[in-house]
C-alpha cells in the first residue's frame, strides 16, 4: 500500500458572481489527476504557473477542498475524514511554503513558533515543548541562540529552518514542500536543499516536492509529475523524465533550463580545454 | 581574446571607478551598501553584474541610474562615467534628458512597473513624446513599431490594450519596448526574467540577444542567477558583501574561476545531468548584511581556503589573477578552483 | 567546496540585521518621534491621573451645597466659582473626569466586546456568517446614532450605565468593521495557511494568529473611540439621559450651566474647555499611533 493515493482528483476554483449575478466559468485548477507516493520517496511536482501544481500540494492536505476524487493516505480517507481526525491526521502531512518572511507568524518568537504544534497536539509542558523546540533548531542547524527572536531578525535561510524544524516537530510522514528554496539565494538555496535530502534519509520522510526549477528536480527527485493546465501530462521516474522525455510539453520545459555554461562565437558550449592560452591558469598568473 | 581587447581600447560607454553608496543606519549614521566598485561597460556590450541578497548589485545598478537619492541613499564616493559626462554630481534636471534617450531600466516585475490606468500604446508614445519630442501620430507609430520589435504578435491591435491583457512575460516585453523606444544606448535590467516561467525566460533572453544585435545597445544585466548570465552575457562581474569579488570574460568567470566564492556559487548550481549523490555543494554560513561585513577578505569566514591570520586580518585588493580576470583573493594564485562542469 | 552537509551552526550567522529593530519597540519609537503626541498623552495621563486622585486633589466635596454662595463667580476660595447649589465647580469637573473617562472606556469596551469577536470571525469564516453580521452591522450604522441612544436609553432607563451600553452598540459597527476588514488581509498571509496545516483549530489560529496581527488598527479605533465616547457621554448627559444628580459629568454640568447661562455664564467654560480637550487629545494620540505604526511598517519593508 503507498503511503498516499490519490485519484481522480479535480477542482475548480468559482469566483465572485458576476455583474448579472451569474457565475463566470473558469477552467479547472487541477483535473482528473492520479498518482501515489511511497513511503520514503521524494515526488517532484513540476509545471509553468498556472499549471496548478501548488493547488495539488494544498488539496493533498485538504488545505484546499477538492470538488471531486479520492485522496488515501496510509489507508484513511481523507476527504470523509472529520474535523477531528483531519487534525490527527495533520499530525502527519505537514507543509513547507515557498516564502519563508510570511509562512511565520511576525508575532511570534520562534521558540513559541516551533513549539506550537505540541502545543496543539500533544500534552507536554511547555518546559518540554521548549526542549524539544531547541532540539528541532539544533538538528536543521540555526542554533537555539534563536529561541526569543522574532521573525523579522531572521534572514530567510534561517527562516526556512525554522519553518522545517516547525514541519518537523511531530514526527510527520509526509511533507509537501511548496517551493521551498525558490525564494532563497544561491548559495542559502543549496544548503536547505541537502538539509531536506538529510532529514529526508533520516527519518525516512516523503516527499511532495512542488517546483518550477527542474534543474533543482533533477537533483532531489526520485519521481516527476509534469503538469499543464491542470492536467498530468506525463509522469515517471526522474532518470526517465530527464533522459528521453516522451511529451512534447516535458521537451519544451527542458530544453528551456539555462545552462550555466558560455556559448562560444558559433553558439556551442565552452569546455574548460576551449580556453587559450592554456587550462593551467596558475601558471599564467605567475608569469 | 585578442578582438575583445581591441574593442575595449574604444572609450567605454559606462565606467564606475570606486563607486561607494551609503544608507542610513537606525543608529543615525551612514552605512556602505556599496564599496569601492568599479568596472566598465562597453559600447555593445552585454556585461552581468552578477550577487546574492545584500551583495549591492542592485544599488549599484540604481546608483548607475542616479536613483540612489530616491530610494534614501547617497554616492559617498568615486565616479560614474557615462558617455563622457560624470553623472555623480549632475543635477536632476539634467538627469531627466539622460534617463530615456541615454539610459533605461527594465525591473523584475512588469506588471508593476505598468500604469494599470493607460494603455500600453499610450505608456509608450507617452515616453516617446516627452524624451524625443514626437507628435502625437507619429508617437503612435513608434508604439506599435516597438511592440512588433519586442515579437508582440498583432502589434497594431494590442497597442490599444491595457497592461492587465497581457501575461507576465508580454509585460516584459512591453517595458522593453517602452524603453528602447528612446534607443537608450545603455539597457539595465534588474532580474528581467526572475518572475517568469522559464520557456518563458528563455524567450526574453533571446529577444534582449537579438535586441543587441540589431540596436546595438549596451546592456548591464543585474541577476542573482548565474545560469541565466551565461546564456546572455560576455562579461560578469560577481559581488560580495558591497564590492567586485571577481570579474572577467564570461568564459574565463565560469571555466577558470579565481575567487573561492564564484567557484563555490557555480557549484551550487544545480546542473543538468549532474545528480552525484543528490546533493548540491554549498558554501556554509549565509551572506553578511550591510554593516556586518567582516574585517579582512569579507567572505574569509565562508571560505573553505581560507588561511587563519592572514585571510581574517588583511583586506584583499582586486587584482589580475589567472589569465584574464581580477580577484579579491589574497590567496588565488596559491589555490586550485573548479570551474563548472557539465555532464 | 567539499561542505556538502549542512553545518550544524553556522559560524557566520551575523546577530540580526542592522536595519531591523524588533517590531514593537519601532512602534513606540515612531509613535513618540511626534511632538503633538506626547501632548496629547501627556494631557490624558494627567487627565486619568486627576481622575484616580480626585478625593485628594480637589478641594471641597463635590456635592456639599451651601446656599448662601449660589452661582458665585470665580474667586480665591472657588477657582471655578460654584454652581446654582453652591457646589465647588472646580471640585465637580475633577470629580465630573472620573465619570466621564469611566464611562468612556465602558463604551468602548462594550463596543469592543460586540464589535471585535464578530468582525474577526466574519473576516476569517466568510460567507453566510459574514453576510449576516454584516447585515446587522449595516443596520446599526444606518440608524442615526443619538436617536438610536435615545430608544435604547428610553428602554432600559436612564442612567449612566445603561447610556454608555448604548454607546457601545452604537459604536460597535466601527470595530466590526475594522476587525473584519484586517482580518480577511491577514487570512490570507501564509503563516494563517500554515497554522491551519499544523493542525491548529479554528479557535486558535483566530485567537493566537489573527487576533494579535489584527491588534494594531483596533488600538487606534480605540483611541479614536474613547475620544467620541467622552464627547457622546456629555451629550447624552446634556439631555438629562446619561448621569444621575447628585453624580456628575461634564455633560450634566453642561446642562446646568445652560439653564443658569443669563445669571452665570462662567459656567459654561470649564466643562466645554475639558470636553474639547479630551476628544482632540484622544484624536492626536490616535493620529500618532496611526502614523507611528505605519512609519516602523515602511521602515521595516525598506530594510528587506
Amino acid at each position: 500500500m503507498s503511503l498516499l493515493e490519490v485519484s481522480g482528483v479535480s477542482k475548480t476554483f468559482t469566483t465572485g458572481r458576476g455583474l448579472l449575478g451569474r457565475r463566470p466559468p473558469r477552467p479547472p485548477a487541477v483535473q482528473d489527476i492520479d498518482f501515489t507516493l511511497e513511503k520514503g520517496e521524494c515526488l517532484a511536482v513540476v509545471g509553468e504557473s498556472g499549471a496548478g501544481k501548488s493547488t495539488l500540494g494544498r488539496i493533498v492536505l485538504r488545505l484546499i477542498e477538492p470538488d471531486t476524487g479520492k485522496i488515501t493516505f496510509d489507508g484513511i480517507d481523507v476527504r470523509a475524514a472529520s474535523s477531528r481526525e483531519m487534525r490527527r491526521l495533520r499530525r502527519r502531512m505537514q507543509m513547507i511554503f515557498q516564502d519563508p518572511y510570511s509562512s511565520l507568524d511576525p508575532r511570534m518568537s520562534i521558540a513559541e513558533a516551533v513549539a506550537e504544534p505540541l502545543l496543539v497536539h500533544t500534552d507536554l509542558d511547555r518546559a518540554a515543548r521548549l526542549r524539544r523546540g531547541a532540539e528541532l533548531l539544533d538538528r536543521v542547524g540555526i542554533g537555539r541562540r534563536y529561541l526569543a527572536r522574532y521573525p523579522s531578525e531572521l534572514s530567510g535561510g534561517q527562516l526556512q529552518r525554522v519553518a522545517i524544524a516547525r514541519a518537523l516537530t511531530l514526527n510527520p510522514s509526509l511533507i509537501v514542500c511548496d517551493e521551498p528554496v525558490a525564494a532563497l539565494d544561491v548559495s542559502v538555496r543549496a544548503q536547505v536543499l541537502n538539509l531536506l535530502r538529510d532529514l529526508q534519509e533520516e527519518l525516512g520522510l516523503s516527499y511532495l516536492f512542488v517546483s518550477h526549477d527542474l534543474a533543482l528536480v533533477e537533483v532531489i527527485a526520485d519521481r516527476v509529475l509534469v503538469m499543464a493546465s491542470g492536467r498530468i501530462v506525463e509522469q515517471g521516474d526522474v532518470t526517465q523524465i530527464f533522459r528521453s522525455p516522451t511529451h512534447e510539453y516535458t521537451q519544451r520545459l527542458l530544453s528551456a533550463i539555462p545552462v550555466p555554461v558560455p556559448r562560444d562565437a558559433t553558439g556551442r558550449r565552452m569546455v574548460a580545454g576551449d580556453l587559450d592560452p592554456s587550462t593551467r591558469p596558475m601558471e599564467e598568473a605567475s608569469q | 581574446m585578442t578582438e575583445r581587447q581591441q574593442e575595449t581600447e574604444a572609450p567605454p560607454l559606462l565606467e564606475t571607478r570606486d563607486l561607494t553608496v551609503e544608507f542610513p543606519n537606525p543608529a543615525g549614521g551612514w552605512t556602505p551598501v556599496v564599496q569601492q566598485v568599479s568596472f566598465t561597460v562597453g559600447q555593445g556590450e552585454s556585461v552581468a553584474l552578477v550577487g546574492e541578497s545584500g551583495s549591492g548589485k542592485t544599488v549599484t545598478s540604481l546608483a548607475v541610474m542616479g536613483l540612489t537619492g530616491v530610494m534614501g541613499g547617497r554616492v559617498a564616493g568615486g565616479s560614474v562615467h557615462f558617455d563622457g559626462r560624470e553623472l555623480t554630481a549632475l543635477p536632476e534636471r539634467e538627469w531627466r534628458g539622460l534617463r530615456g534617450p541615454g539610459m533605461g531600466m527594465i525591473f523584475q516585475q512588469p506588471i508593476r512597473s505598468l500604469n494599470p490606468a493607460f494603455t500600453v500604446g499610450d505608456q509608450i508614445a507617452e515616453s516617446v513624446r516627452r524624451h524625443l519630442g514626437f507628435n502625437r501620430k507619429a508617437a503612435r507609430a513608434r508604439a506599435i513599431e516597438m511592440l512588433d520589435l519586442v515579437q508582440i504578435p498583432r502589434a497594431a491591435e494590442r497597442v490599444d490594450d491595457y497592461p492587465h491583457a497581457f501575461s507576465g512575460g508580454m509585460c516584459q516585453r512591453v517595458m522593453i519596448a517602452m524603453v528602447m523606444a528612446c534607443n537608450p544606448r545603455l539597457l539595465i535590467a534588474d532580474e528581467p526574467t526572475t518572475a517568469l516561467d522559464v520557456t518563458v525566460q528563455e524567450r526574453i533572453l533571446q529577444l534582449l540577444r537579438e535586441l543587441q544585435e540589431q540596436t546595438g545597445v549596451s546592456l548591464l544585466f543585474v541577476s542573482h542567477d548565474l545560469a541565466v548570465v551565461a546564456e546572455l552575457c560576455q562579461k560578469v562581474i560577481v559581488m560580495y558583501a558591497g564590492e567586485v569579488a571577481e570579474q572577467g570574460t564570461a568564459a574565463d568567470i565560469f571555466l577558470r574561476p579565481r575567487h573561492p566564492y564564484t567557484s563555490g556559487l557555480l557549484a551550487a548550481i544545480p546542473k543538468p545531468g549532474l545528480r552525484s549523490d543528490r546533493r548540491l555543494e554549498s558554501i556554509p554560513g549565509s551572506i553578511p548584511a550591510p554593516g556586518s561585513w567582516p574585517a579582512g577578505c569579507r567572505f574569509h569566514d565562508r571560505c573553505p581556503h581560507r588561511e587563519p591570520g592572514r585571510c581574517d586580518s588583511r583586506h584583499p585588493d582586486l587584482t589580475p589573477a589567472g589569465p584574464a580576470n581580477e580577484a579579491r583573493c589574497l590567496r588565488t594564485s596559491e589555490i586550485e578552483l573548479q570551474g563548472v562542469t557539465v555532464a | 567546496m567539499k561542505n556538502v552537509t549542512t553545518p550544524l551552526d553556522d559560524p557566520v550567522d551575523a546577530p540580526g540585521e542592522p536595519y531591523e529593530e524588533p517590531a514593537q519597540a519601532g512602534i513606540v519609537r515612531g509613535i513618540l518621534r511626534r511632538k503633538s503626541t506626547i501632548v496629547a498623552g501627556g494631557f490624558l495621563a494627567l487627565l486619568v491621573l486627576g481622575a484616580v486622585l480626585a478625593p485628594l486633589i480637589a478641594p471641597y466635596d463635590p456635592n456639599v451645597q451651601n446656599v448662601l454662595q449660589r452661582l458665585r463667580p470665580p474667586s480665591a476660595d472657588h477657582l471655578l466659582g460654584t454652581d446654582d447649589y453652591g457646589r465647588d465647580v472646580l471640585s465637580r469637573l475633577i470629580y465630573s473626569a472620573r465619570v466621564s473617562l469611566q464611562a468612556s472606556a465602558q463604551a468602548v469596551a462594550v463596543a469592543l466586546v460586540i464589535g471585535l469577536p464578530p468582525g474577526v470571525a466574519a473576516g476569517y469564516r466568510g460567507g453566510w456568517l459574514d453576510t449576516v453580521l454584516t447585515r446587522i452591522m449595516d443596520t446599526l450604522m444606518s440608524a442615526p446614532s443619538l436617536v438610536l441612544a435615545i430608544t435604547i436609553v428610553a428602554v432600559l432607563g436612564p442612567g449612566i450605565t445603561n447610556a454608555m451600553l448604548a454607546i457601545g452598540v452604537i459604536m460597535a459597527p466601527r470595530f466590526f468593521r475594522v476587525a473584519r476588514a484586517t482580518t480577511m488581509d491577514v487570512r490570507h498571509e501564509t503563516y494563517i495557511e500554515a497554522s491551519i496545516a499544523l493542525g491548529c483549530g479554528n479557535l486558535r489560529t483566530a485567537v493566537r494568529h489573527i487576533l494579535p496581527n489584527v491588534m494594531p488598527p483596533i488600538v487606534l479605533v480605540i483611541s479614536v473611540s474613547l475620544g467620541a465616547a467622552v464627547a457622546a457621554e456629555a451629550s447624552l448627559s446634556f439631555l438629562g439621559l446619561g448621569v444621575r444628580a447628585p453624580a456628575s459629568s461634564w455633560g450634566s454640568m453642561l446642562s446646568t450651566a445652560s439653564s443658569n447661562m443669563g445669571l452665570a455664564p462662567y459656567l459654561v467654560w470649564p466643562p466645554g474647555v475639558m470636553i474639547f480637550l479630551t476628544v482632540l487629545a484622544f484624536t492626536y494620540l490616535g493620529d500618532g499611533v496611526r502614523k507611528g505604526m505605519t512609519r516602523s511598517r515602511s521602515a521595516r519593508g525598506k530594510g528587506e
